[in-house]
């Protein structure tokens, strides 16, 4: 082999792809697809830690007044209930909404078959998720929204089990305990074994070293309020735990509700939204916007969105201005109940 | 990924994604497949991004597992995975200008003919530029390997008729 020839493959395979430019539409499809990866993981990964807090919350003295019905809510005069231990403190008009929501969401039905189907829109694709409530279980189905082909998976263990859920406690302080322990146990470096090793990549010392994130500051009501909003929109979620995880959400200081809300969908909602407060070491938040939308019938998860701030220094290409919108959203679109897996909705 | 992963992570993306949809599109069989190796490459790198040290290191060894997983796949089940041919007039993004990362007809040709292994090598070597100590370590195989299996490839493109011109024009100026 000569030398030129290497010389004219170099200069072939440069200049037939010199054209080749990616959309920039990927990375913002690849973030939105990971960000709800995330959300969902953390819950899922509850199996973990979910039935040892369960049996836990035995002994954790119960807040008396968590499973109060509407009637007993402490009005803005005060609760005169006799014997009531309810704060005597005045809810405010969004703590109120979350009560009635936590109220409604009590009084639903657990559905008893066995898997759960649930169909969501994103803003890239159709998916339908069936999640077996013994096993937790998933097996998934895709259809791109620009009609590309059904992609489909099955993932072991990819949610808590109804018993696990089932077992979690419903108390207002030990829910939240239990929460917070949830979430740094989910978020450890230990909860993430594997991965490529520095050994690995040492061996190839190709590119440049990229910097490491800096850890992030996360307060224990942003860990609540993450991980009870992250575990609302599972179908497996007990009538009692949701009701509860609503209470759990009228304790935490910054969420804000909108009874008259809709989601994209048009349907009317009751719209919880915080500002995340976690950030940058320096206690600055970036004011990234979280928020559900709910039933106000059913107390059922309609939405959920991310929403970056008006002059926000994250750009994206759906934003190229950073004025603040909806960078990601789930729709979710249906819950039914089968006793058997069915088959892919999308015919891949 | 937190907030700044994400950031780190689209910086990265910018800098470095032309270079990956390039490598894709000489080691994937069709433009199709390049731009799925290219979005998958990028969805595994941010699944672990908090976990890998050399994200290029890492999105090279992943495109290249993912191309000879895929030309595995299809050789045992061709009904199921070829849905569509590239450039079939059904395949609705087939009519998308983005997403035309065409090659040279009779370069793809001749890439055609080598092995998922054959291509990669070549397009580390002489497009990304990589030593052949770099190139063994990306794809798990020996330095030896690296040059016997670059220089037979070279001399296959070199045999191949529609890249015929190329090579002999080359040689008659020398």
């Amino acid at each position: 082999m000569r030398a030129t020839d290497e010389d004219i493959i170099r200069d072939l395979l440069h200049r037939s792809t010199n054209h080749v430019r990616p959309p920039a539409s990927v990375v913002t499809e690849v973030v939105a697809r990971q960000r709800r990866h995330d959300r969902r993981r953390r819950v899922a990964s509850l199996a973990a830690t979910g039935a040892a807090l369960g049996t836990a919350a035995g002994v954790i003295a119960v807040v008396p007044g968590h499973s109060a019905p509407a009637s007993s809510i402490p009005a803005a005069s005060g609760s005169t209930r006799p014997g009531s231990t309810q704060p005597a403190i005045r809810l405010t008009a969004d703590q109120r909404e979350l009560y009635r929501l936590s109220s409604v969401a009590a009084k639903q039905a657990q559905d008893q078959e066995r898997y759960a189907v649930m169909s969501t829109e994103g803003s890239d694709v159709r998916d339908t998720s069936v999640i077996d409530s013994r096993t937790g279980n998933m097996w998934s189905y895709q259809a791109g929204t620009d009609g590309s082909p059904s992609g489909k998976g099955y993932t072991p263990r990819y949610s808590p089990t109804a018993a696990q859920f089932a077992a979690m406690p419903t108390g207002l302080a030990a829910l939240r305990a239990a929460l917070i322990a949830q979430w740094k146990a989910q978020n450890s470096p230990a909860a993430n074994p594997g991965g490529w090793t520095a050994a690995q990549s040492a061996a190839g010392k190709t590119g440049h070293a990229f910097p490491k994130a800096a850890p992030i500051v996360v307060s224990d009501d942003d860990m609540v309020f993450q991980q009870a909003s992250d575990m609302l929109w599972n179908p497996l979620v007990s009538p009692p735990l949701r009701s509860a995880l609503y209470k759990v959400l009228a304790s935490v200081p910054g969420v804000t509700v909108n009874s008259s809300a809709h989601d994209s969908m048009g349907r009317p909602a009751v719209e919880i939204s915080r500002v995340d407060d976690s950030g940058f070491p320096s206690g600055k938040s970036d004011g990234i916007s979280y928020a559900t939308y709910e039933s106000a019938a059913t107390g059922a998860v309609l939405e959920s969105t991310v929403t970056y701030p008006p002059g926000s220094d994250i750009v994206t290409p759906q934003d190229p201005t950073g004025n603040g919108t909806v960078v990601d959203t789930t729709v979710y679109t249906s819950v039914t109940w089968a006793s058997a897996v069915p088959a892919d909705p999308y015919g891949g | 990924m937190d907030k700044r992963q994400t950031r780190a992570f689209e910086e990265f993306a910018a800098g470095s994604g032309a270079e990956l949809l390039r490598i894709a599109t000489l080691i994937a069989p069709d433009p199709h497949t390049a731009e799925d190796v290219y979005q998958e490459t990028l969805q595994r790198l941010a699944a672990r991004w908090s976990r890998v040290d050399n994200p290029k290191a890492f999105c090279r060894r992943v495109m290249y597992n993912i191309v000879v997983d895929q030309t595995r796949a299809r050789a045992r089940r061709p009904h199921e995975l070829r849905l569509f041919d590239a450039g079939e007039k059904s395949d609705p993004r087939s009519a998308d200008p983005h997403h035309s990362v065409e090659l040279w007809p009779p370069l793809r040709e001749a890439l055609d003919t080598l092995t998922v292994q054959q291509r990669t090598v070549l397009v580390l070597r002489y497009l990304d530029d990589r030593s052949e100590t770099e190139v063994a370590a990306l794809l798990g195989i020996s330095v030896g390997t690296v040059k016997s299996t670059a220089s037979r490839a070279i001399a296959h493109l070199r045999a191949f008729p529609g890249l015929a011109d190329i090579f002999i024009t080359t040689d008659s100026m020398l």
